[in-house]
C-alpha cells in the first residue's frame, strides 16, 4: 500500500487515509521511509543511458524506403541464421505456417497466451463469436493429455485468427484457425520450424495450424485427431 | 481502510494491443513514402532516448542495444500503420522490449524463465530491522544501486527502470511488458525488496549499522 502511494497509484482519499495510518504506525512509517530512500537513490544515481551522437540520424536513415538495405553488424548474424532456418524448413508457399509459428512464439514471450482463460470449451467457443467471422470449433482432448486452457484473438496473414490454447504438461500449444471459405480439404501435413512442431490442414472451409514444442509423434497424433473430428 | 487504485486493474487487458500490433500486417514497405517516414519521425523520435535507455538496461551492452534498437525501429516502422494514436512511448517501448527479449533468447543467456507464481516464494522477504535508520541508505550504498539494478532479473529490472527512470504508471508498464497490472505491482515490489536486501544487507554484514 505504501508502495502504491509512492508510485502515485492511489486516489486522493486513500492517500489521506494511508498517511493518517502511517503517521501512527512505526512499522509502516519505517517502510515508507525506506522505500522513499530507495526511490530517491535510484533517481539520483541510476544512469539514464543516452544513445551515441548521430545514432538517431543513422537509424532513421536506414528506414528510408529508397536506401539500399545494408547488412547490419552484430544482429545480422543471428537474424541471418534464423532466416536461413526458416527458408530451409518452410516452403515458400506456406507463409501461414511461418506466421503461425511466429505468433506462437510471441504468445509465449509476451506472457500473453490467452485472452479468455478457461478449460471449458463451451466458454471458449462463444467467446470467439463476433471476434472472428466464423464459428470456431473448440474441443478438449484430456484423455490424450492435451487440456484446453483458453483462447486468444490473434492475427495471421492480416486477418483475425482464433488461437485455441492447449496445455500438455508444461508445454503450451496453439491451434490457429483462419477462414478459408471455398478451399478444398487437405490432409494434415507436418513440418518443423525453429524447434516447433507444426501441423496444418484444411477442413470445412477453415484452415488449421497446430504449433507447439511437444514431441513430434504426439503432436502428429493430436493433429490427426483434431482433423478427423471435424 | 479500503484502498482504491487510481487506475482500476483489468487483468490481462494490457497485453492485447501489443499482441495485435506485433502480428503480421500488410507490410507496405514499397508504398511507404517520405510522408510516412516524416510522420514516424515526429511521433517516435522524441522517445528515442527512452527506447535506448530501456534496451541498454535490458541488454547491458551498448553494442547490443544499438543493434537491437535498429531491429526494433525497423519493426516499429513496419507496423506504424497500425499505430492509432495511443501513447506513442508505450507503443514504441513495447516493440523495443519484445525485440530485446527475443535477442536475449537468441543470445542463449536466458536461463530459466521467471514464473511469477511459482517463484514468488523464493524472493527475499523484506527484513524489518529494529532501528528505523537501518533501512535508509547511506550515500555509498546509494551509489551501488547502479550495479545492483543491473544484477536484478530482467523481469524485475525492466519494471524498476520503467518506473524510476521513465516515471511510467503501472498501467503503462503493463502495456510495455505485456503482463497484467497485478504482475507489474508484484514485480516492482520484489525488485525493491531485493534491492533493499542487497544494499542494506551488505552494510550490516560489514559491521556498519
Amino acid at each position: 500500500m505504501v508502495e502504491l502511494e509512492l508510485d502515485g497509484e492511489l486516489d486522493a482519499r486513500s492517500v489521506l487515509e494511508l498517511r493518517e495510518h502511517v503517521a501512527r504506525c512505526a512499522s509502516c512509517s519505517r517502510q515508507a521511509a525506506a522505500l522513499r530512500a530507495l526511490s530517491e537513490a535510484a533517481r539520483a544515481h541510476l544512469q539514464r543511458y543516452e544513445p551515441p551522437p548521430g545514432f538517431e540520424r543513422r537509424l532513421l536513415r536506414r528506414l528510408r524506403p529508397r536506401a539500399p538495405r545494408r547488412v547490419w553488424a552484430g544482429a545480422a548474424l543471428g537474424l541471418a541464421a534464423a532466416a536461413a532456418v526458416l527458408v530451409v524448413a518452410v516452403p515458400r508457399h506456406d507463409a501461414l505456417v511461418e506466421e503461425a509459428v511466429a505468433a506462437h512464439a510471441r504468445s509465449l514471450q509476451l506472457d500473453h497466451a490467452m485472452d479468455v482463460v478457461t478449460s471449458d470449451q463451451h466458454t471458449v467457443k462463444p467467446w470467439f463469436e463476433g471476434k472472428v467471422g466464423f464459428a470456431v470449433p473448440v474441443r478438449d482432448y484430456p484423455t490424450e493429455g492435451f487440456d484446453l486452457a483458453g483462447g486468444r484473438l490473434d492475427y495471421l496473414d492480416g486477418r483475425p485468427a482464433a488461437a485455441i490454447v492447449y496445455r500438455h504438461g508444461k508445454h503450451v500449444l496453439n491451434l490457429f484457425v483462419v477462414d478459408a471459405a471455398g478451399a478444398r480439404d487437405t490432409a494434415p501435413a507436418g513440418t518443423s520450424v525453429r524447434g516447433f512442431n507444426s501441423w496444418r490442414w484444411t477442413s470445412g472451409g477453415l484452415r488449421f495450424v497446430l504449433v507447439g514444442d511437444v514431441a513430434g509423434p504426439e503432436t502428429e497424433a493430436l493433429a490427426r485427431r483434431m482433423a478427423a473430428q471435424r | 481502510m479500503r484502498p482504491r487504485l487510481a487506475h482500476p486493474i483489468k487483468a490481462g487487458s494490457a497485453g492485447i494491443s501489443v499482441a495485435r500490433l506485433e502480428s503480421s500486417l500488410p507490410e507496405g514497405a514499397g508504398l511507404a513514402g517520405a510522408a510516412k517516414l516524416g510522420d514516424f519521425e515526429r511521433t517516435m523520435g522524441p522517445h528515442m532516448g527512452a527506447a535506448y535507455n530501456l534496451a541498454r538496461w535490458l541488454l547491458r551492452e551498448s553494442a547490443d542495444a544499438e543493434d537491437v534498437l535498429q531491429e526494433a525501429f525497423m519493426r516499429a516502422f513496419k507496423y506504424f500503420d497500425t499505430f492509432q494514436g495511443e501513447k506513442a512511448r508505450s507503443w514504441l517501448l513495447a516493440i523495443v522490449r519484445n525485440t530485446c527479449w527475443s535477442f536475449i533468447a537468441r543470445r542463449g543467456e536466458q536461463g530459466e524463465t521467471f514464473d511469477d507464481e511459482r517463484d514468488s516464494a523464493t524472493v527475499v522477504p523484506l527484513q524489518l530491522t529494529p532501528e528505523p535508520e537501518a533501512q535508509l541508505l547511506r550515500a555509498d550504498q546509494a551509489k551501488r544501486i547502479q550495479e545492483e539494478v543491473a544484477a536484478l532479473r530482467p523481469e524485475f529490472r525492466e519494471a524498476f527502470v520503467l518506473r524510476e527512470l521513465e516515471g511510467m504508471s503501472y498501467k503503462e508498464i503493463a502495456a510495455v511488458t505485456g503482463v497484467p497490472i497485478g504482475t507489474v505491482m508484484s514485480r516492482l515490489s520484489r525488485a525493491r525488496r531485493e534491492l533493499q536486501a542487497r544494499l542494506g544487507g551488505e552494510a550490516r554484514k560489514a559491521g556498519v549499522s
